[in-house]
């Protein structure tokens, strides 16, 4: 088994399906045999186990689970395996939640969402972390907007060697107005993120800071960062939470 | 539901089985084997529908038309590489025919709803499809009569007997059956492996992609002027050869 394989192993043993258990039990208290959660999950066709696994400890159906993969021709061959109810092909996922249009905004709300960008084969860029999170934020508006009770959200990405701007995750962030919010707090936060260690702390503090700003109330956090990828090109790091509408 | 089981099947529909898996599996296996190279490179040209199907997204027609484009060129592979060449074909026209669709619906919204529902109003004035006759109409969008300028008359696409005229006559040949473009033959019964046929379907899929991603360039001007650098780089340079890339940066006034 190759290191990637391995490293996603541990995310879904370790966290994902700890996560989704317990967002189950929460959520799904009376559902004894199957907890039905509607999953949405970021992957791609040479690890997809998180929905296998999701499937044997019997949180979701396969009818349930909605797959993303940026590349036409990786979901296709996703899709092929017949383990999801469809797989959404052709766009990335920050820029689908730009629209209001894609298809995928009728399947919305989700019980969970795995966000797991490392699976989409990321470019190593400048501002690609300060995207994901834009869409995260986004993703959680939706998700509240559509009167959820109570959601799994998964955020997973690569941190290699570019920078985060805070700068850049406050003002996405600051442009998506809601009433009595003062703003994404980055006083006293590096602006410039250059330590993996760092960005981590920053990326968990957005995280709660988007809680609060949606009016919702955390019930649980868990966090991996993991060992260096083979190829050098950086780290894992996957937050996962449990919220709760107030 | 049923379980698949060769044994349960009657006779005929047993020997249809037998037979279907044996020569497809053996044209497959024969193609990828020889030809590994030239259907990874074609894939590869697949991957740019990614990069518009990003960029279109808030055009209807665009998120209707782009997956059945990409899934055109996708089988097509699938079908040559089985031996059903005139089928392949077949999938090349179809490509072609909703790559200039897309064009037209995406200046064209009413007709595009009417086109869902399934009306045919263009064929009560005897044309051929939506966009009228011949390609009269995509000559008069200004990059593309920018275009044609630019190019030589060789090499131009829309006028009389240019390349695009010229590669949709010769798929509608292949599939309107002229004797050459038979499937079988005395000494072929079952669809086969046929270099010669291979080759000429290369050609053309390579032709075809290359007149697609001229065509989505073009006929969205303002939205491959505002792609990433790097991803306009990607079409310019795997979807199309070097001529056409120098002309189509020439039409839309790209200096990079």
């Amino acid at each position: 088994m190759s290191d990637i394989a391995a490293i996603k192993d541990q995310l879904i043993d370790e966290m994902w399906l700890p996560i989704a258990r317990e967002a189950g039990k929460k959520f799904r208290p009376h559902q004894m045999i199957n907890k039905k959660m509607k999953v949405l999950t970021l992957t791609n066709d040479k690890n997809f186990r998180e929905v296998i696994e999701l499937v044997r400890n019997k949180i979701t159906k396969k009818d349930l689970i909605y797959g993303w993969h940026k590349a036409r021709l990786t979901a296709y061959r996703l899709d092929s395996e017949g383990k999801m109810a469809t797989v959404f092909p052709g766009m990335t996922y920050e820029d689908s939640v730009e629209t209001d249009t894609h298809e995928i905004r009728k399947e919305f709300p989700f019980d969970i969402i795995n966000l797991d960008f490392s699976s989409q084969n990321p470019e190593t860029v400048n501002g690609r972390i300060e995207k994901e999170i834009c869409s995260v934020e986004k993703t959680i508006k939706l998700q509240v907007g559509l009167n959820v009770n109570g959601m799994a959200l998964i955020y997973t990405t690569i941190l290699d060697s570019a920078n985060v701007s805070m700068t850049k995750i406050k003002s996405n962030s600051d442009g998506i107005n809601i009433k009595d919010w003062p703003g994404l707090q980055i006083d006293g936060i590096l602006t410039t993120v250059s330590q993996r260690d760092d960005k981590t702390k920053c990326l968990k503090n957005v995280f709660e800071q988007f809680i609060n700003k949606y009016s919702c109330e955390n019930i649980r956090t868990m966090e991996i960062h993991t060992k260096n990828l083979p190829n050098g090109s950086g780290s894992i790091y996957s937050l996962a939470v449990i919220l709760k509408k107030v | 539901m049923p379980r698949f089981r060769v044994s349960n099947l009657p006779s005929e529909t047993k020997r249809l089985h037998e037979s279907q898996n044996i020569w497809r599996r053996k044209n497959w296996e024969k193609t990828l084997a020889e030809h590994k190279d030239d259907i990874e490179k074609m894939i590869q040209k697949l991957n740019l529908f990614d990069i518009w199907s990003n960029k279109l997204q808030n055009i209807d027609a665009a998120k209707t038309l782009i997956p059945e484009i990409f899934m055109d060129a996708y089988i097509s592979i699938h079908f040559a590489s089985y031996g059903l060449y005139k089928y392949a074909n077949m999938s090349l026209r179809s490509e072609l025919e909703t790559v200039l669709r897309l064009v037209y619906f995406s200046r064209h919204e009413v007709e595009f709803k009417w086109w869902l529902d399934g009306d045919e109003w263009y064929r009560e004035e005897r044309m051929p499809d939506v966009w009228g006759r011949r390609y009269v109409y995509f000559t008069k969008l200004k990059e593309i009569k920018e275009f044609e300028k630019a190019c030589e008359t060789h090499m131009k696409l829309f006028s009389e007997d240019a390349k695009i005229v010229k590669a949709y006559k010769k798929l509608s040949k292949s599939i309107h059956s002229s004797a050459e473009h038979f499937q079988t033959r005395p000494d072929r019964v079952s669809p086969r492996y046929d270099l010669g046929e291979l080759k000429r379907w290369i050609d053309v899929y390579n032709g075809i992609q290359t007149y697609i991603h001229i065509l989505l360039s073009l006929g969205f001007a303002e939205e491959f002027k505002d792609l990433k650098k790097g991803e306009r780089k990607k079409i310019l340079g795997r979807g199309m050869e070097e001529y056409y890339q120098e002309r189509v940066k020439e039409a839309l006034g790209i200096t990079e």
